[in-house]
């Protein structure tokens, strides 16, 4: 018979639904025979009811709320091409990629909306392959980009967009910053963009590379900042834990402190348990314990154990 | 129809499927706010914004999660949002104390307030826990969401959500001791 020690580590989680098969099995036949867990779990009923029982207070007109999401959603779309623009300049100083040129390319004179319309929507090979053609296409090319960014749908202006800073090209790139601080924007629709963007994790590793140099160490902060304000897809959430995770199990201590400035700064959400190998580390240790602190309320000091035992797990 | 299948139909250009969905979720959207903002017109508002930031990132939507979980999702990081400028504005107070003025007070079309004595304490205590206990606790208890999926909304681990909604019982049961 399971003990009242092991149960009442469990009892939550029985009650939440999230025991199965044997596990809840065990829990549930010791609930049945003792008292006092079954209090506890009569205690947490009695807390959900009276939770449950406390309505939201409001509820939305129908008709209504949808007409002011699409008054909304008009509003932004009108506006979001040129929020786009420092972006996409943004991404092309940082990847850095180097495109090679191709043929088949765009004849002088052929109309290329239709390739910047399919841009929108294609995958990343296939915008690769279009911003090669463009690219191939030379000034012509450019001066029809340009005049798309000026005029026309919003949504095929951001691609034309896009696709310029793809350029690599220095007075590509400053027409398009010129142009967008002619029109700023507001920063939380750029912040939102780049959230949704599948090129998140590929902004977010040269927001590291960024932060490498004491240089441009300000400017990938800021760039981590905005990526994860604007709410990270999965991948580039998981790329960005992963760096980040690098620099904490780094030799380097100039690694682990970029790490642990990182989390501080940037408030990315980080396996806290990986902090507690640093709790002993000269001159980490500190700021890994204030860190631990201060996300978990509790104080363990700098006993590694003690803080491993609170995360259940073994050093 | 499948949310999936509306999610598909917008993204094939059918933008009135993108309706469907508002009108689908908007009340577990909005009671979702609701419960983190505490204010009918900060919920509507905060909701509604969710709403448009789904609309412009939906074509990049891989259904990697459930639809219901990508929107919350959203809304947890607008309302992360303005509660990282509210912090740095310094003006938490303010808020505070805008949100005793306004119970009772917003009306706009929203409909009825509710003025329980019980129903105010628990809004209050739910109000009081810390951020991430309270994102927790209530897409846990008001919108039945499993410790795996509320992990998937936050970008958690499983664990985390154990611990912050063990955290926030516990802080609550303290709390609200004479009510229980």
């Amino acid at each position: 018979m399971m003990t009242c020690d092991t149960a009442r580590g469990r009892l939550e989680e029985l009650f939440d639904g999230e025991l199965h098969g044997d596990d809840a099995a065990s829990v549930q036949a010791h609930v049945h025979a003792c008292a006092a867990c079954a209090a506890e779990i009569a205690a947490f009923k009695r807390l959900e009811d009276v939770l449950r029982g406390a309505p939201a207070g409001a509820r939305p007109d129908g008709e209504r709320y949808l007409a002011r999401v699409k008054e909304r959603t008009r509003a932004r779309e009108n506006s979001r091409w040129t929020a786009l623009l420092p972006l996409a300049a943004a991404a092309m100083l940082m990847i850095g990629l180097a495109w090679v040129l191709a043929s088949p390319t765009p004849s002088k004179g052929t109309d290329i909306s239709a390739l910047v319309d399919e841009y929108r929507t294609a995958d990343a090979e296939r915008q690769a392959a279009i911003e090669k053609k463009l690219q191939a296409g030379g000034a012509d090319a450019i001066v029809q980009l340009k005049a798309l960014v000026q005029s026309g749908l919003p949504q095929r202006q951001q691609a034309a967009a896009v696709i310029l800073a793809r350029y690599q090209d220095k007075s590509v790139t400053q027409w398009l910053v010129d142009y967008s601080n002619r029109e700023p924007a507001s920063p939380d629709v750029l912040l939102l963009e780049i959230g949704s963007e599948p090129s998140d994790d590929e902004l977010v590793g040269s927001a590291f590379d960024l932060l490498r140099s004491s240089k441009t160490r300000e400017d990938g902060f800021s760039v981590l900042r905005k990526l994860h304000k604007g709410g990270l897809n999965r991948q580039a959430a998981y790329a960005m834990v992963d760096r980040v995770k690098g620099l904490l199990a780094s030799p380097s201590p100039k690694d682990q402190e970029l790490g642990l400035e990182v989390l501080r700064t940037v408030g990315v959400k980080f396996p806290l348990p990986d902090l507690v190998d640093l709790l002993d580390v000269p001159e980490l240790g500190d700021k890994a314990y204030e860190f631990l602190k201060q996300q978990t309320n509790k104080d363990y000091g700098r006993d590694k154990k003690a803080w491993a035992e609170y995360f259940g797990r073994r050093l | 129809m499948a949310d999936a299948e509306l999610v598909l139909k917008f993204q094939g250009g059918q933008a009135e499927a993108f309706d469907d969905l508002v009108r689908r979720y908007m009340r577990d959207a909005f009671s979702f706010c609701m419960r983190l903002t505490g204010r009918a017109d900060e919920a509507e508002e905060l909701s509604q914004e969710g709403f448009v930031t789904a609309y412009r990132a939906l074509r990049g939507f891989r259904g990697e999660a459930s639809f219901r979980s990508w929107l919350f999702r959203i809304l947890i990081n607008r309302w992360r949002d303005r509660r990282r400028s509210r912090r740095r504005e310094d003006a938490r107070m303010e808020l505070v104390k805008a949100d005793v003025e306004s119970r009772g007070a917003y009306s706009g079309e929203l409909g009825e307030l509710d003025a329980g004595e019980l129903g105010d304490v628990v809004k209050s205590r739910v109000q009081d826990l810390p951020d991430r206990q309270r994102e927790v606790l209530v897409l846990h208890v008001y919108h039945g969401m499993s410790h795996h999926e509320v992990a998937g909304v936050l970008g958690c681990s499983y664990d985390d959500v154990k611990m912050n909604l063990s955290l926030a019982r516990k802080r609550l049961r303290e709390t609200m001791k004479g009510y229980l």
